[in-house]
């Protein structure tokens, strides 16, 4: 699977040797579609047979869940975290370390990537585009570094959107519903029209839009965090001979949302600050992609996308564009070996300006990235043997030169199994909200009672000389299937974290000012802020498993789930929210989801989830259910009608860290869509 | 909801960079080389797993111990189907049976259509399969798709269901259009 990704920009199908004409009718409908016809050697590769902890989420799965986000689709997959934080702030990561600005998992769409330096993380609320374009998702836990380089530390989540041959004619689709508490209507539409522009190419063009529900209080009452949402977009495939392809795609975007913010300063009971906003996030994206066949062994693709934002929040704004390069190529040399090498480019311009208690020491960054890397596999016994072995080496303007190294093995047996192992190095650079944040928590006055006597000032301050957080992790896992009725894979890591960013007191200042007629300086406030260090190493350990029974022709089970532990040095100078920068996970998930045909025209899809609390939290576990019934009374035509958070009324998902949003809960939802094409 | 968005285009320094790859892009796109034997065999392996997702009326199997795949004689996806008749549809072993102009064959559970041959009159039962797009609007039920080097179809389930034929509705999502 991770020659799956990096040939995603190579092309929809996988690289490999020997697909025969019996071979092809051996494939699936699914199968034979990612297939460039004229491209002898290739065929998809298989996710058993990938040396690392893999998912995919194809259209199929997109199409029975019903949901209508990426976040909501990523709750089906083992490993991965979800919490939903407010009407457009959604907290995901993978292996732990979750929070709003998680930072070391890196999400691709097509190849570009979706991390924000100014926040420090990935803003889902800015992930518009319709479900029903999306290809398959494809989830690596564990680092994926060695191709992706920075912040591909705890797992790579790569989005892969339809080839524009595979949206021609029409698509219209849309919900609409209600809350159950706070009778909140929401809804969503999606307009879509493909176009053949010769006998070579294909375009489409898409709208959406929707109007997201505010989540409620503790009083039932809607907490300030509603959103209204527009967005354009296009992509146009033209593949004019055997050996080039060309891929041509862009979004512009316009979302409205209100904010609650409640701030607390950490340093004393005093100074909480609740900020009720309208803000907005507009920003566009284009993405060019030409890749040259060589000869069936020998593949080169580029890549370059420029993606531009705009966004208010915090009393701020923050304007990021970057650009970016990727040359890479693929060469296969004999039966053997298979190497994949590339180098990659990137700047960034963000320019940050608070004007309340959010301010950046450093308004405007522009910042340089190079990379290089290199991956070799080497085949042995017919290919049941495999060794991959890579290194990615980058600089960036933070921390200098890394080197992230990655070894892996798999051995694929006769019966339907195989059993992998890896072990990998990942860095995490710091962000610029890390090195440059300048956060007022408030002031204190003086209490004389307690034995202050001049005013408190505190902030939080970044630091310029972070170093990058660093990962080796150990990996293993087994795959076994029976007869294509039962599935299991299952996948055990122990992630060894160094150089952790923690949240730190520094050391008081006293503020001096001339007083009086001789201007001498006198102790006006003392300054006691909170700053960031490399100051913790941390471990953490799992178990990640997912099954899938095949019951009868007509219903399909599956069951993931994962366990897992972690363990964080102290840091003698950590303040009470140490664990800003480590996030809030917790210890457990399952989701079992049962899809059970009932007749050729009704789909029911039932999935019960379970999550634990939140180390270190108030946010308890949960127990829910969510359920699905489809209709379709023409193959084109489908209604359903979905319930949400069906045992419960409301329950808390995530609560603040960093990202002050007050208390709020995660509603019980029930919608009707339509779905038609044309 | 004010965008300011052409002063920030305007700040790109690379728009350059993309004009020059779209004009790049579009001045490529001219004739296709194609590679005709693999073409017409995924074809032939597309035709396959049609087969699989579609259900004829009943009685369909009873005339005829064999599944039969009709196609013009001077089509270049002869050979590759040919190579089914090693194996089996809806537990029948699969026979390839070659039209050629004005001469008809009985009992077809599969009619690929061509250009190189006239349309024929639909017949209750069988399943018609168009080489390529626009061929026969009112007689295929399913239609080959070519965009540069991808093969794709597009479905219209409402004429199989004229035939008795039925599509399923996975069959139906993989298709790219649907009438």
């Amino acid at each position: 699977m991770y020659k799956s990704l990096i040939m995603t920009a190579f092309s929809a199908a996988i690289l490999l040797r020997g697909a025969d004409a019996q071979d092809l009718m051996d494939l699936s409908l699914e199968d034979l579609l990612a297939i460039e016809v004229t491209s002898v050697a290739k065929k998809p590769q298989r996710v058993d047979e990938a040396a690392a902890a893999v998912a995919v989420i194809t259209q199929e799965d997109i199409r029975k869940i019903g949901a209508t986000t990426v976040p909501e689709l990523l709750r089906y997959v083992p490993g991965v975290e979800v919490g939903e934080i407010d009407g457009t702030s959604s907290a995901v990561s993978a292996r732990g370390f979750n929070y709003r600005y998680a930072n070391k998992l890196l999400v691709l769409i097509d190849g570009r990537a979706l991390y924000q330096s100014t926040q420090s993380g990935v803003l889902w609320d800015q992930v518009m585009f319709p479900v029903e374009d999306i290809d398959r998702i494809e989830i690596i836990r564990g680092p994926g570094a060695t191709l992706y380089g920075a912040n591909a530390v705890n797992g790579v989540i790569n989005i892969v959107t339809k080839h524009a041959a595979d949206t021609l004619g029409s698509l219209v689709a849309a919900q609409t519903g209600v809350t159950t508490t706070a009778d909140q209507f929401f809804g969503r539409f999606a307009a879509r029209q493909g176009i053949r522009l010769s006998d070579n190419g294909a375009m489409r063009l898409y709208v959406t839009g929707k109007d997201v529900p505010a989540l409620v209080g503790s009083d039932e009452e809607p907490v300030n965090s509603g959103a209204q949402s527009i967005q354009a977009g296009f992509r146009v495939d033209l593949e004019p001979n055997d050996k080039d392809s060309f891929t041509l795609q862009g979004d512009i975007r316009q979302l409205d949302f209100d904010v609650t913010l409640e701030f607390t300063t950490p340093v004393g009971p005093f100074g909480s600050l609740v900020f009720e906003d309208e803000e907005i996030d507009e920003g566009y994206n284009i993405l060019g992609r030409w890749t040259h066949s060589f000869s069936d062994d020998n593949q080169l693709s580029v890549q370059t996308y420029i993606d531009d934002s705009h966004r208010t929040e915090f009393g701020a704004s923050f304007d990021y564009t970057s650009f970016d390069l990727d040359i890479s190529q693929f060469i296969r040399w004999g039966e053997r070996y298979e190497t994949v090498w590339g180098f990659g480019y990137r700047t960034v311009d963000d320019k940050v300006v608070g004007e309340d208690v959010l301010t950046y020491t450093v308004e405007e960054f522009y910042a340089e990235l190079y990379n290089g890397y290199v991956q070799q596999d080497i085949h042995f016994a017919d290919k049941r043997l495999r060794f991959s072995l890579g290194s990615k080496f980058e600089h960036n303007d933070f921390t200098g030169f890394e080197i992230q190294p990655s070894a892996r093995a798999i051995w694929v047996g006769e019966k339907d199994w195989s059993v992998w192992g890896a072990v990998s190095r990942a860095v995490r650079t710091p962000s610029r909200l890390e090195t440059s944040i300048n956060f007022d928590l408030g002031t204190v006055p003086p209490i004389p009672e307690l034995g202050l006597f001049l005013p408190l000032q505190s902030a939080l301050v970044g630091s310029q000389t972070l170093d990058a957080e660093d990962l080796l992790a150990f990996e293993a896992g087994w795959r076994k299937s029976w007869d294509q009725k039962f599935e299991l894979d299952i996948a055990a890591y122990y992630n060894d974290y160094r150089e952790l960013v923690a949240l730190i007191q520094l050391d008081p200042e006293l503020i001096t000012a001339p007083i009086g007629p001789g201007g001498a300086e006198v102790p006006v406030t003392i300054e006691q802020n909170l700053g960031v260090d490399n100051a913790r190493e941390g471990e953490v350990y799992g178990i990640e498993a997912s099954a899938l029974w095949r019951v009868t022709d007509q219903w399909e089970l599956r069951l993931v789930g994962d366990l897992k532990d972690t363990w964080f040095s102290e840091v003698p100078t950590a303040v009470g929210i140490s664990q800003v920068f480590q996030g809030l996970s917790p210890n457990y998930q399952w989701n079992i989801r049962s899809d059970y045909q009932l007749t050729p025209e009704l789909l029911t899809v039932t999935t019960l989830r379970g999550v634990g609390e939140l180390e270190g939290s108030p946010t308890e576990g949960y127990t829910d259910l969510d359920f699905r019934l489809a209709y379709r009374p023409r193959p084109q035509m489908e209604f359903s009608l979905i319930g949400e958070n069906l045992l419960e009324a409301g329950r808390r998902e995530f609560n603040s860290i960093i990202y002050p949003a007050p208390y709020s809960e995660v509603e019980r939802k029930v919608s009707a869509t339509m779905t038609l094409r044309f | 909801m004010v965008l300011n968005f052409p002063l920030r285009l305007m700040r790109g320094r690379i728009w350059a960079w993309f004009a020059s790859l779209l004009i790049c892009t579009l001045s490529n796109a001219h004739a296709t080389t194609a590679s005709p034997e693999r073409d017409e065999q995924v074809a032939a392996a597309m035709i396959f797993n049609f087969a699989r997702f579609a259900e004829w009326p009943r009685g369909s199997f009873d005339q005829y111990n064999e599944f039969r795949i009709c196609v013009a004689s001077n089509e270049s996806i002869v050979t590759p189907l040919k190579e089914l008749e090693s194996r089996t549809i809806k537990n029948k072993p699969v026979k390839v049976y070659l039209k050629s102009e004005g001469e008809m064959v009985d009992g077809c559970h599969i009619d690929i259509l061509s250009a190189s041959i006239d349309m024929p009159a639909p017949d209750e039962g069988t399943l018609y399969v168009a080489m390529s797009e626009g061929l026969a609007p009112d007689v295929a039920m399913l239609e080959l798709i070519r965009v540069g080097r991808q093969l794709r179809f597009s479905a219209n389930p409402s004429l199989a269901r004229q035939s008795g034929l039925k599509l399923s509705s996975r069959l139906v999502d993989l298709a790219v259009r649907v009438r």
